[in-house]
Order: C-alpha cells, then structure tokens, then sequence
C-alpha cells in the first residue's frame, strides 16, 4: 500500500503539540485536503496552542482565535464575510476540540446546524479536556480516569453520541473518521469541502498523555478503536441516510485496544465485558439504521 | 530562521497578529529517542537465498511496472534468472514472512519472469568499472563457473573457461528439457559471453596443466563440480541394464536414443531421480521410482515430486534395493526390502532401517540410478594441501587458502543446488576481486537483522491469495514442451504487491504522512528525517510496515 | 426625510444607512423592534446585508467578531440579560480590536424580572473596552451610530450606543432620517487594516505572553484617548455634513451656575425643562450631559463643573456597594483638581421608575438646602 505525498503542506514544523499528538496529525490531513482557499476558527482547545503564541501561527492559512463556545458560530460569521466580499469558494473550517463541540459549543453547534449554515465543522475528539490537564468531558468513554474522574471514581457516563445530534438536525452530511485510515477521513473532508449546508466531521485523535499511552502509539490506537467497532467509520446524509464505511475483518475485542491505556488499568473483568457487550449494541444499532434505510 | 524579537512598544501590534511561522522552534531539542532509517535490516529471503539476491527490491520494481530496472538490480547478483526461475528450490520462500499472514509469494516465478523479459528487452549488461590488468582462470562451466565468470568480468577482469565437456553448463545440460529448456540456457550463457568472457571446450585440466598453464593466471577458481556417482554397493550392479541417472539425462537431452529395457526401475530421491522417471514418463515408460525414505523426506524439489506423481510416476517409499540378478550378464530382476524409520537421537533425520525378513522381488530389465554424485579432486591434490576426501576445502568465500586458488559449486561440500553454485561463484568473484587488489574482503553478508513475521505492522497490508503458476495440462506434456508456462504481466506485476519488502524501504510514503511534525521529507527518492524537529514520538517507527525504523536513544547521537 | 419613528426604528434607519454588511442579532424587549425592522428592511432588499438569526445573544457577538475579521462592517442590538450573555465576547471584541457597533436598548437586570429603563446593564460593561455613547432622542441614537461606526474604524476599538428602554426604544419623535448619498459621503466604506486574509495568511487573537500582553493593553488604553479626540472630530465633521451636533458632552446653561446636574440620556431631556424652569425664576442652575462616557471625558467635565459649587449627578444606575456610577465617574475626573465642589449622587429611575419633572425638582431642592451631601447615595423617589 503506498501514500501519495500530497503536492502541499499547510502545517509547519516546530508546534508545540505534544509528540504523537493525534489532533495535530488530523489537522496535517485536514489541510491537505482543503488547501490554501480556507480560513480555520479555534476555539479554546488544544490547538489553541499548537496554532502558535504570538509571533508565530503553525499554519500557511489565515487564523481566527475565538472563544470557547464560539467556534460554530464565528465560523459562520467569517463565512457569511467572506461571501460578502464576493469570496464565495474559500471554505471555512471550524476546529474544535470534544470540550468546545460536545458541551459548551454545543448551543452553537445546534444553532449553526439549524441555519444550515455554510461551513465545516471539524470535532477532533481527544476524549477530555487535555489542553487543562485532562478534565473530563461528555466525550469522554464509560470507565475512563480522567483527572475529574480520578480512579476511586472513574468516569460513570456513557460517551454522548455526537452524530446523533447532528443527524437529528438533518445536515447535509456528517461522518465520524479516524488518524489511521487517512484515505477516508481526506474523501470525507472532500466530500463536506464540495457539498452545500452545514457539514460535520467527527475524527477521533488519540492524546497519548490524557490517554496515557506511549507516543507511539497514537495512531494504532485510532485504528483499534475502529478495528473493535468501539468507533464506527460511517456517514449520515441529511440526517437519514447512513453508510458505514469499514466494516472490520475480524472480531477484536475491547480489551486489545483499552490494555494499551493507562486510563482504562483499573477496569474489572466485568467491567470490560460489559463494555464489549455496549460496543457490539451501539454496532447492531448501527447496522440496523443503515439497512432500513437506503 | 530565528523567532522575531519585539525590541520596543512601537513593535507591539495593536492586536495579536501573528508575524512569522514556527518554524524557529526546532523542536528536535525535545527528541530522546531517535529514529533512525536502519540499512541494517534484511529480508529472510535475502539471507536464506544461496545468491542473496536483494528479492524485495526487485520484487518492488515489478511491483511498480518497472521491469527494466527489475532486471537490472536482479542481475546485479545473478546472471541466470531464467535458469533459476526454473530450477531453483527457491528457499527464498520457505521463510517468507507472508506464509504466516496468507501464503507465501511466489518468488521464482518472478524471477522467472524476469529471466524471460531479459531476452525480450535486449538489456544489455554493463561492465562496473574499467579494465584490470589482470586475468583469472575457470575450470569447469557449470553455474558455479559461469557465475564467477560473470561477476569478475563485471569487474574488468579477463577471464578463460576451461571446460572438459563439448558443451558449457556443466549439470545445467542435464536437467531435462520440460523444466529447463536448452534455449533458455543458452541465451543466459550468451550474455555472459558477451562481456568477453572466453570459453574453451574439450579441455580438461588435470594436475599438470593446473601447475603449468594455469599458473600464468593471476587467480585460479576450480568448480569442477560433482561428476562421479555414488554406487548402491550391492551384488548385480554392474549387470547389463543397470544404468547411471546424469548418462542417462545427457543422451535424452541431446535426443540421442537410449537402449533400455521395458521394465524400468529407478533408484534415488533427489531431482536427478525425479527427473529420471518423468522423461520415462514422456518416452512412454512407465517407471518404478524406489527411495529409500518417505516422500517428504525426498531430497528432491516437492513441487517436482507432486508433478511426477500427477505425471504417473510410481514411487515406492521405504524400499531399498539389496540384489540385482541377471540372466545371461542382463538384468532381471531386482531384490528389495521394505525400511521403517527409526528416530537417529541427536535430532538429526530420521533413519532407514530395513526390516527384517521383507524381501521381496520385482521384475526388471534397466534399472537407472540417480543416488548423487561427488566430485573428483584429485588433479588438484598437488597445487591444494587440503582436499577432504573428495571436497576441496574452502572458508566462506571460496578460498582454499593456497595462494591465489577459490574453489566453488559441487566441487565444495556442502553445496548441492544450482542457485548455491551460482552464490559461491559470486562471493569467490568478490573474493578474488579483493584478493588482486590487496584489499580486505567486503562485510559478510550476515551481520544483518533478519526481519521477522512480528516485526511486519500487518495493518497496511490485506489477505491475497498466491497467484498459480500457469501450467501445461498433464494431457499435453510431451519431452520437449515446457510444463511451467510463464506468468502474465498483470499477474506477475500483482504478485510482487504481494511483497512485504521486509526490511527494505519501497518507497510507500507512509511514514511521511504519519508524522504530526512534518519531520520527514523526500530528497533525490530517498526518504530522511529533519532532526531539527523530529520529536522522537515513535509513530514512524511503529507504522513502518516493514521494520526499517529503529528508535535509538538520542543521547548516543548528541556526543 | 422626516418621519415620526420610534426609537427603535431609528436605529434600524442608522444601521441601514451606514452600510452594515452583516447583522446578528437574538430578539429580547425592549430591543426586538430593532431586529424586527432590520429583517424586514433586509428581506425587502432595501438594506443589503446578510442577517444571521443567531441563537443567543452570546452568539450574535461571535458572529460579528467572526465577520467583522474577515473586515466586514457588522452590527447587532440587545439589552439587559443579553448584553451580560455577551460580557465574555464584548472583551473579547475589544482586545480583538474590531470596530462592530452594537445599540443596548437600555433595561434593568434581573431578578426580578424587569424591562424597563435602566442604565445599571450598559454601565456594567463599562470596562471592557467599548466605547459608550448615550443618547437622549430618537434623532441623537440614529445620527450616533453612524458617528460611532467613522470613529470605531479609525481608532479600532467598539463601541455601543444606548436608548432609554421603552422611553426612547417604543416612543415616537419627529427624526430627520438623512439620504444614503450623504451619509456615504460622510462615512466611507469599511477598509479593514487587519483582516482574514488567504492571500496574507495570519493567525488572529493567538496567545501574548506577560511579556508582551501588558503593551497591548497599553495601546488599547492609547487607542480609547486617541477616541476622545475623533469622537470631538467626528461630531464637528458630522455637523458639517448634517447640521446637528451634539459633543462629547453638553453643557446647558451652565453660565454662572451655582449648581449643576450631571445627566444622561432622556433624563437629560426631562432635566432641559427643569433648568429653563429655574432659569425663568433667577436661579442659577445648569446640565452637564454626559454623552459619551467612554472614554470618559474628564477634562471636558472638569471644565464645566469647576464653575459650580455644587453638583447634583443623577445616575439611573447603582454599583452596589459603591453608589451610582456616573458619580464615581465625576468624582474621580474632579479629584485632585484643586476645587471646592460639593458633588451630591442621586440614585433614581432604576427598573423604569418614572423620572419626573417633580424628582429632579426635588433633586435641585435638596442640593440646594444642603452644603455637603449627608450621605452618599440620595435614593430620589424611593417609597418608603
């Protein structure tokens, strides 16, 4: 299998991001795809920083900074400017992190996605708070430490389905997509680049310190949590029609991706099989929407 | 590029503007562990190829479409792959990483398949550097022979090859012509003759031409090969229809007629024997093999085996031969017994041990044995103060450790197989070359870490099944028609995707794109990292798909 | 033109006119007029700009900040609990330093719940680094924002422009709306310095370390002085243009005065009557309105209340803990000035508690029977 070097780089070396930092290799793909004719809005999140303190950006595209629960709705407002000064094909990327999507972005998310504004809507899901040391968020998994939700009480919520809120406001498309299959997560960047309306992408980027896993291991850890369906590759359009896209070889347990992270040592036997049983679930769900409609 | 300064208040912009990339921050500083593109990995089928032919890289050009090139790095080290593409026992693919992922890649038939665009492209093969001013002489025109011959006149050496026989090849003549055609041979002979090499036949080098004539040589290298038969020692072997394996295959390859009986027998488990019972086949015969062992215990090729088989050829295991008798000087019948396997200890075979009171007799008029050859190395005794019983003795790079004379191929125990004939011709090249210029011997070739199957990150690659060789219909098989016919482009260009390329980088970029930092970049096809901001994280050494990025501890690097 | 218009609509006029690109705007009373009258001068292709129906007031300055980066002329309106929503973003606009105008239809926080008059929200936004004009007649809010749009783009900071709460915002008076030619001619097309751009990419609003945060700041604080002096600029060129003027403050009668009011917004319009009241009677009293209170003109206050012995701030407002706002304010320009004045702080009106004639009768009476004030809020009004 060989990779094709893309023509253009749009992420410069000598971030701050932390070695193996899943969101920065995401934004790597994102901006490959998307090229030069875009404008990314950063809410308060990891790549608040990982953009560059002053006097230094990270990346060869414009910048707005904005604050933590603006990121849909600053996007929007750059969109419909930039519409308004007749520059109608530069797409506007809003790059939030799980914090700024799935809790306090997420009025401005609903709204946006309401509008059915123009813009796309990038969610890399680290599964915590990172950029504030690991806080727990609605995104993070059932069972996880964080440092809110410290060992003797770990997390004891299930992870919010944010595809579901987004394909319950009928957007155009949305789609989860993950580091490790970077084929995928560029044909669905393109995909929202050329479609019209309100796109949302939900990419899980593994954090080796929250997750407290070893750095190199980041990007197998995005291709476990795929391989053990615990995230499932699929596209909703227009908030019905559902397509999966990888459905994994062969059978591999929960168990094979969590014993890599530290988040997850102090989970029991049963805890584990509980947690295999709910990923194999949410799958049959899954299963089930994409064959009852087509 | 260094981080601007603001120096006063009038260089503060009214807002947070940014005025420069991040490139100032080499964050290499970060690193303590550093990858590392590591040139100290090799494929098990490299290290296992008798030649060590560098398998994944050719196999990566097919793979890209790019034959020419193919052929060219293949040649490198091997001047026959038509030859071996045939004949070889390609132990290349019995460690193969990809048998304990699917099945194994059928590495032979791609060189076959070079082998054969050889000829179509009229590639011609480039002499390395200048002409010496030396000269080297070759006793014996078999691969061992016509291989050495090859790699030293790559190097600018003159060379002779004195050859006993009227024709060159040595054991190459003999195999038959549906799994080696004489063609094939001849071409392959034809592109080392065309680098000036000079062959002369009917010349056999006994001990006084060796002491006279081939003294004026600067080096000498003797691969004389493996002639004389081993002999079953039992009573009626020098009856009337009791014939040699090698003789008989000479007279059939040459199509002259051969005078044998209807009732034929042949004695051996090796590819002479194989090969011996399915020209029978082909002449219309309808032979009885006897080995003495079981079939999997068949020294012959198993591939070989399992066509002889489909081919109709009888084999009876664990039988061996004990008496010939005769009527009137001829043969008539022949007295075996039936063996069973006794473990030898030490973990070695498993032995034959005949069992007692299970003699029984067969009809036979001919009985053709192909029981192995041995050298014979007497002419050289005077020159060589080792000669170990009918071996030359020699140390891994062919040198007999008298003066300037390698030896190579059957004549050296151990050997055995044309493709390890080829590879001690090739390293007894090197050897002399090193010798004449009074230089070190290169580095062996097995300080390298072999690649193994949990060292393959089996993530970027999926299940595929091992393209067949094509192949005559048994119904079709007649003496001269090849049985294995050569492999289409589409399917050999798939094939060699099949390539894990364990150890060798083939260029597919993953590790570019998998870093966060932008580190690794491309120059002049060649893949490097910027240390100036590589972060030592890891995730190209453990994407890599084929193990050929180590993680080092910087600290080492820094001094 | 002429045209009897509330408050509200006024403001949709000097939106309009100004050539706003973009508006994003969440409907809370007393400001929903405003927002109703723009989406139907939008829909009817009148007022050419995008109108974003955001979800939350919080939002709708986000919106704006987002567009007015790209260097796009944005606009929106609220009040009370909206403007506090905001509080995060209008920092956030200011540091950002981008020239968006917003009205805040003046109303009291709550609760208890309450949407009339009060100044108490605008005031509490006072140190985020807007600007804050606050006007006393549908014509003065029309021509203040087109004013306020000239003056933010030049010094690069925000700036909102306050009506009384359904005293102006739902009230009709005779307002002159001016014809686009002139105002085009008197304000120019947003020409954004620092702006979103794919041809000169830059990061916006990155991190300043301490090393460096405290001189932006500084020039943040440089920039509001410097709108001290364009604001006086803006408002000569604009009466040059338009015939009206009205100063960063305003000082009525104060001739001579021996007491002065300190007013602001339709209070200052009420308190007019009062003055020539007394005026009429021999007495000496005066006004100072305070139009702009940021940047707060000291000088010119200091300027006119050195003439009086006494001064009577009324603030429809209260910094509890401390006292009105406007007070504070006025003490702080007149201390250390080497006067005498006798500043007395009046608390009325909050919560849309009617401002009469009689309170500010009463104000001027009690000023006048005391030599220093007794205490340091005068609840005017207050039913005990």
């Amino acid at each position: 299998m060989k990779m094709e070097i893309p023509k253009e780089e749009y992420l410069y070396s000598g971030t701050i991001a932390c070695p193996g930092c899943g969101g920065t290799l995401a934004m790597r793909y994102a901006l490959q795809t998307l090229g030069k004719k875009t404008v990314v809005v950063i809410p308060a999140c990891c790549w608040t920083n990982i953009a560059g303190f002053f006097p230094s950006t990270s990346l060869k595209v414009p910048i707005l900074h904005t604050a933590f629960e603006t990121a849909a709705i600053a996007a929007v407002g750059v969109k419909k400017g930039l519409d308004i000064l007749g520059q109608k094909d530069v797409s506007v990327l809003a790059w939030a992190g799980d914090g700024g999507t799935f809790d306090i972005g997420i009025q401005a998310i609903s709204g946006a996605a309401e509008r059915n504004d123009d813009i796309i809507y990038i969610c890399y899901d680290n599964e915590a708070y990172m950029n504030t040391g690991i806080q727990r968020s609605s995104a993070t998994p059932w069972g996880s430490w964080t440092s809110t939700t410290p060992f003797d009480q770990p997390k004891d919520k299930p992870k919010k389905n944010i595809i579901e809120i987004m394909a319950a406001h009928r957007i155009p498309y949305s789609a989860t997509a993950s580091i490790a299959y970077p084929e995928d997560l560029k044909r669905k960047i393109l995909k929202a680049k050329s479609t019209k309306g309100m796109k949302f992408v939900h990419i899980l980027t593994p954090c080796p310190p929250g997750w407290r896993c070893p750095s190199e291991l980041a990007v197998k850890l995005a291709r476990l949590a795929v391989q053990t369906k615990i995230f499932p590759l699929y596209e909703v359009e227009n908030g019905k029609k559902y397509t999966i896209n990888l459905i994994p070889e062969r059978k591999v347990s929960v168990k094979e991706y969590m014993k890599l992270q530290g988040r997850f040592r102090h989970l029991k036997e049963e805890q584990i099989n509980m947690i295999q049983r709910n990923v194999e679930m949410e799958w049959r769900n899954l299963l089930r929407k994409t064959k009852s409609i087509s | 590029m260094d981080k601007i300064i603001i120096r006063n208040i009038n260089e503060v912009p009214p807002l947070s503007i940014s005025l420069q990339p991040t490139l100032w921050n080499q964050t290499g500083s970060w690193r303590y562990l550093r990858p590392i593109y590591s040139d100290e990995k090799i494929s098990p089928c490299t290290q296992n190829c008798p030649i060590n032919q560098n398998i994944p890289a050719w196999l990566g050009l097919v793979a890209e479409e790019k034959f020419d090139e193919a052929l060219k790095v293949l040649i490198n080290d091997n001047p026959m792959p038509g030859i071996c593409g045939r004949v070889c026992h390609h132990p290349c693919e019995s460690l193969c990483n990809r048998k304990d992922y699917d099945e194994v890649v059928s590495i032979n038939m791609i060189e076959r398949f070079l082998g054969d665009f050889g000829v179509g492209s009229g590639i011609a093969i480039e002499q390395q550097i200048s002409k010496q001013e030396k000269r080297v002489a070759i006793v014996g025109s078999g691969p061992a022979g016509l291989s050495c011959a090859y790699h030293l006149a790559r190097k600018g050496y003159e060379v002779k090859v004195f050859e006993a026989l009227s024709e060159l090849g040595g054991m190459l003549r003999v195999i038959p012509p549906y799994r080696l055609p004489q063609k094939v041979l001849d071409r392959e002979i034809s592109w080392i003759e065309g680098l000036g090499v000079e062959f002369l036949c009917n010349t056999k080098i006994d001990n006084e031409l060796l002491g006279r004539d081939l003294s004026e040589f600067n080096a000498i290298f003797i691969a004389t090969g493996a002639a004389t038969e081993e002999k079953l020692g039992i009573p009626g072997e020098d009856l009337e229809g009791v014939f040699s394996g090698i003789e008989f295959l000479r007279l059939t390859n040459a199509r002259k007629k051969v005078r044998i009986g209807r009732k034929v027998m042949v004695v051996g488990g090796g590819n002479t024997a194989i090969d011996v019972g399915r020209t029978l086949r082909r002449m219309g015969y309808k032979p009885i093999l006897l080995y003495r062992r079981t079939k999997e215990q068949m020294p012959a090729i198993q591939e070989e085996v399992e066509e002889a088989l489909r081919e109709g050829v009888r084999i009876e295991y664990l039988v061996s031969p004990v008496r010939m008798v005769g009527r009137n000087g001829k043969l008539a019948k022949i007295e075996c017994v039936r063996n069973k396997l006794i473990s030898s200890g030490g973990g070695g075979r498993p032995k034959p041990i005949p069992i007692k009171g299970s003699n029984f007799f067969m009809d036979a008029d001919t009985v053709i044995l192909a029981l192995g050859a041995y050298p014979d190395a007497g002419f050289a005794e005077s020159q060589l103060k080792k000669v170990n019983g009918h071996y030359i003795t020699v140390d891994g790079w062919g040198w007999t450790s008298c003066g300037a004379i390698f030896a190579g191929g059957d004549v050296t125990a151990g050997v055995g197989t044309v493709s390890g004939a080829i590879g001690s011709g090739k390293r007894a090249a090197l050897a002399i070359d090193s010798f004449l210029k009074s230089r070190k011997l290169p580095e062996s070739f097995n300080g390298k870490q072999i690649v193994e199957f949990r060292d393959i990150n089996l993530d970027y690659f999926s299940h595929s099944k091992r393209a067949k060789r094509p192949q005559l219909s048994i119904k079709s098989r007649s003496r001269p028609k090849e049985v294995n016919k050569g492999v289409a482009v589409a399917a050999a260009v798939r094939e060699s995707n099949r390539c894990f390329s364990c150890g060798l980088c083939n260029q597919c970029n993953i590790c570019l794109m998998v870093c966060p930092d932008v580190a690794i970049f491309k120059e002049n096809e060649s893949l490097m990292i910027n240390y100036d901001y590589c972060k030592g994280c890891g995730i190209c050494a453990v994407e890599c798909p084929r193990s050929i990025i180590n993680l080092e501890r910087e600290e080492l690097w820094r001094k | 033109m002429e045209k009897v218009i509330v408050g509200n609509h006024a403001v949709a006029y000097g939106a309009m006119l100004s050539r706003v690109q973009l508006v994003a705007a969440y409907p809370i009373s007393p400001q929903t007029t405003i927002i109703e009258e723009l989406s139907e001068l939008c829909a009817s292709g009148q007022m050419k700009s995008e109108y974003i129906k955001v979800e939350s007031e919080h939002s709708a300055m986000a919106c704006c900040i987002g567009a007015a980066s790209v260097g796009v002329r944005t606009f929106t309106a609220t009040s009370a609990q909206g403007l506090a929503l905001m509080h995060e973003e209008l920092h956030w606009a200011a540091g950002a330093r981008l020239p968006i105008v917003m009205v805040d239809v003046n109303r009291a926080m709550s609760p208890p719940w309450n949407m009339w008059c009060d100044q108490t929200d605008s005031l509490s936004q006072r140190d985020t680094g807007w600007l804050q004009f606050y006007c006393e007649s549908n014509q003065e809010a029309l021509d203040t924002i087109i004013q306020a749009y000239k003056i933010s783009e030049e010094i690069l900071l925000p700036s909102m422009v306050m009506l009384d709460g359904f005293i102006l915002s739902h009230t009709y008076e005779l307002v002159d709306i001016p014809n686009q030619e002139t105002v085009d001619r008197f304000l120019p097309r947003f020409q954004a310095k620092y702006k979103l751009d794919i041809e000169d990419p830059h990061s916006f609003g990155g991190a300043f370390l301490p090393e460096i945060y405290f001189e932006q700041r500084y020039k943040m604080q440089g920039a509001m002085e410097e709108g001290k002096k364009v604001a006086k600029r803006v408002d000569e060129e604009f009466n040059e243009v338009f015939g009206r003027k009205y100063g960063i403050v305003e000082d009525y009668r104060c001739e001579e005065a021996d007491l002065i009011l300190v007013t602001s917004g339709t209070i200052a319009s009420t308190t007019r009557e009062v003055i020539d009241a007394y005026r009429s009677q021999g007495e000496n009293v005066g006004m100072l309105k305070i139009k702009m209170f940021r940047p707060f003109p000291a000088d010119e206050v200091e300027k006119v209340l050195s003439q009086a012995k006494k001064v009577a701030v009324i603030d429809r407002n209260i910094s509890y803990g401390q006292g009105g706002i406007f007070a504070q304010e006025i003490k702080s320009a007149l201390f250390g000035k080497g006067l005498d004045t006798s500043i007395f702080c009046y608390v009325t009106g909050l919560g849309g508690r009617d401002v009469t004639p009689e309170i500010i009768q009463d104000i001027i009476e009690y000023t006048k029977e005391n030599d220093r004030p007794l205490k340091e809020i005068n609840w005017m009004g207050l039913n005990k």
